[in-house]
């Protein structure tokens, strides 16, 4: 028994190698104790906190793999982290930021999400996915955190404002110009470019909207107050192929000026749409933000309730008028444009949605495939009409 | 009515009311764990704090009972009463009410300290955290 406690006691000082206090060290890592077991076999726990002089060799090699949290001098040591973080739930955004100035131990604590989850009205969409949302912590940390509470909050209102007044004036100037939104699009960008593309991209189905809702009252007060949803007779199949026509010339107008748009805010999103970029090589496909704004319109304004049909039977007037050589060079023209619209609406759904908002097989169903078969039968347009509800 | 013994660090002996230690939930964990008949011993809380605490959970117990005549201001001024205590004497009391897991009393003495870190520089924080720390020992 004796000679089995003496060997104990030689193992014990030659690996931990602290001379002046031998024996068997259990560690309990963030428990703050250490429990040493002397020859005699007495139990001693010596709480080591701030300037404790009493600890071991051991101890001491572990505060300072655990990034020093037990520094000697640090304040307030004696109070538990979880009392610490209660305190600071009380505390604003101005005192937090302060209190991670007061030590190491503090700076950690105060930089907890919980304390800073309050604060943030737009809570991150990927807390959910926890080891990306860890790296874009780590990316940054160079940030002081008030800042990026600052930026995060203020920068999307101020950014709806923006392309709000770039879309009234076509371009950036004055008190949203270039040189003033590019670094608070970068910080933005870098804080959480999640969150902001999603805005972002409401931003962009909001714009949508109200050009399908601008283009719906044209017709509708184009001449015809009800739509007959069978054009079986020639008679309503030109007059919708009129209408339609109607509708397709002023949407190419409200094209190139959402186009312009939406390539002046992706522009200006390079940092945005180089997360978006290593985000594809990582994951699923997510759009830029040049394709999400051509997949709001294509979404919200040509296959939206009430302008699908219409802008169908225009576009297969054009083609008939086209073939029978009967169309007008104006007519060609609109059809030519047009032609061109369909092509470059015909982009990949986002895979980041659910699959029921895909609108590309739909798409093409309606538009780029339709034109061979010209009359579209009572079936096609219920079905049709089942798939959009 | 059962009397619940509680035993400061110190060793005195404090008698209360059940309806009172059950306040604190950890003096009610340890009652279900080893019943009435012995002494509940608090080694982490001295005589004078858990004085405080006794008086402060008495205190709102009978504000709350009904017929109680105390308006919220009374409380209000009550609490101020209560956390008007030098700060070695507030961070312990915020330890205690920790250990013995007394909800209001907990929150009660953060938001004091909260209130105390707020508009001071860090290294005044610091300072008074220090020096807190020092005339404890």
């Amino acid at each position: 028994m004796l000679g089995r406690s003496a060997s104990a006691i030689e193992v014990c000082s030659t690996s931990s190698a602290s001379p002046s206090n031998p024996g068997i060290t259990f560690s309990f890592p963030g428990w703050g104790i250490d429990m040493h077991t002397d020859s005699k076999r007495q139990t001693a726990v010596v709480r080591h906190f701030g300037g404790d002089s009493k600890k071991s060799s051991s101890a001491r090699q572990r505060s300072k793999s655990s990034g020093a949290l037990l520094v000697a001098g640090s304040p307030a040591s004696e109070i538990p982290d979880e009392v610490l973080l209660k305190i600071f739930t009380f505390l604003e955004v101005t005192d937090l930021s302060a209190s991670r100035q007061v030590c190491k131990r503090w700076y950690l604590l105060c930089s907890s999400d919980c304390l800073w989850e309050r604060f943030l009205t737009l809570k991150a969409s990927s807390t959910s996915e926890l080891p990306r949302w860890l790296e874009l912590k780590h990316s940054i940390s160079s940030f002081r955190i008030s800042a990026r509470y600052t930026y995060s909050r203020r920068g999307y209102e101020i950014f709806i404002e923006a392309i709000e007044a770039w879309w009234r004036d076509g371009q950036p100037h004055g008190k949203f110009s270039s040189s003033v939104l590019c670094p608070l699009i970068r910080k933005v960008t870098l804080s959480d470019w999640c969150v902001f593309y999603e805005v972002l991209s409401a931003a962009f189905a909001k714009r949508a909207d109200t050009l399908a809702v601008e283009l719906q009252k044209h017709s509708q007060s184009g001449g015809r107050s009800h739509f007959d949803p069978s054009p079986s007779s020639t008679e309503s199949f030109h007059g919708d192929g009129v209408a339609g026509v109607e509708i397709w010339s002023r949407l190419c107008g409200f094209w190139d000026r959402y186009i312009s748009w939406i390539k002046l805010v992706s522009l200006h999103c390079a940092d945005l749409n180089y997360a978006v970029r290593l985000e594809r090589v990582r994951t699923v496909e997510t759009p830029t933000l040049y394709s999400k704004g051509v997949l709001c319109f294509r979404s919200q304004v040509i296959l939206s309730y009430g302008l699908r049909k219409l802008l169908q039977a225009g576009l297969l007037w054009l083609s008939a008028r086209e073939t029978e050589g009967s169309a007008t060079e104006e007519d060609i023209e609109v059809l030519c444009s047009l032609h061109h619209l369909l092509q470059v609406l015909d982009v990949s759904d986002d895979f980041t949605l659910p699959a029921d908002s895909f609108t590309q097989a739909k798409f093409r169903r309606c538009f780029l495939d339709g034109e061979s078969s010209r009359d579209f039968s009572r079936s096609q347009i219920i079905a049709a009409r089942m798939e959009h509800f | 009515m059962v009397k619940v013994t509680l035993k400061s660090a110190e060793g005195d002996v404090f008698e209360v009311d059940e309806e009172l230690a059950l306040e604190s939930l950890m003096v009610k964990n340890m009652i279900e764990d080893v019943g009435l008949d012995s002494a509940i011993s608090l080694p982490n809380v001295s005589s004078t704090i858990l004085a405080k605490v006794i008086e402060y959970i008495k205190f709102h117990m009978d504000a709350q009972k009904d017929g109680s005549k105390k308006t919220s201001e009374e409380i209000k001024a009550f609490d101020d009463d209560f956390v008007n205590v030098g700060i070695p004497t507030l961070f312990e009391m915020v330890l205690a009410s920790n250990y013995l897991n007394v909800k209001s009393l907990l929150s009660l003495t953060c938001n004091t300290v909260a209130n105390m870190i707020k508009t001071k520089p860090p290294a005044e924080v610091k300072e008074m955290f220090t020096s807190a720390k020092q005339a404890k020992a």
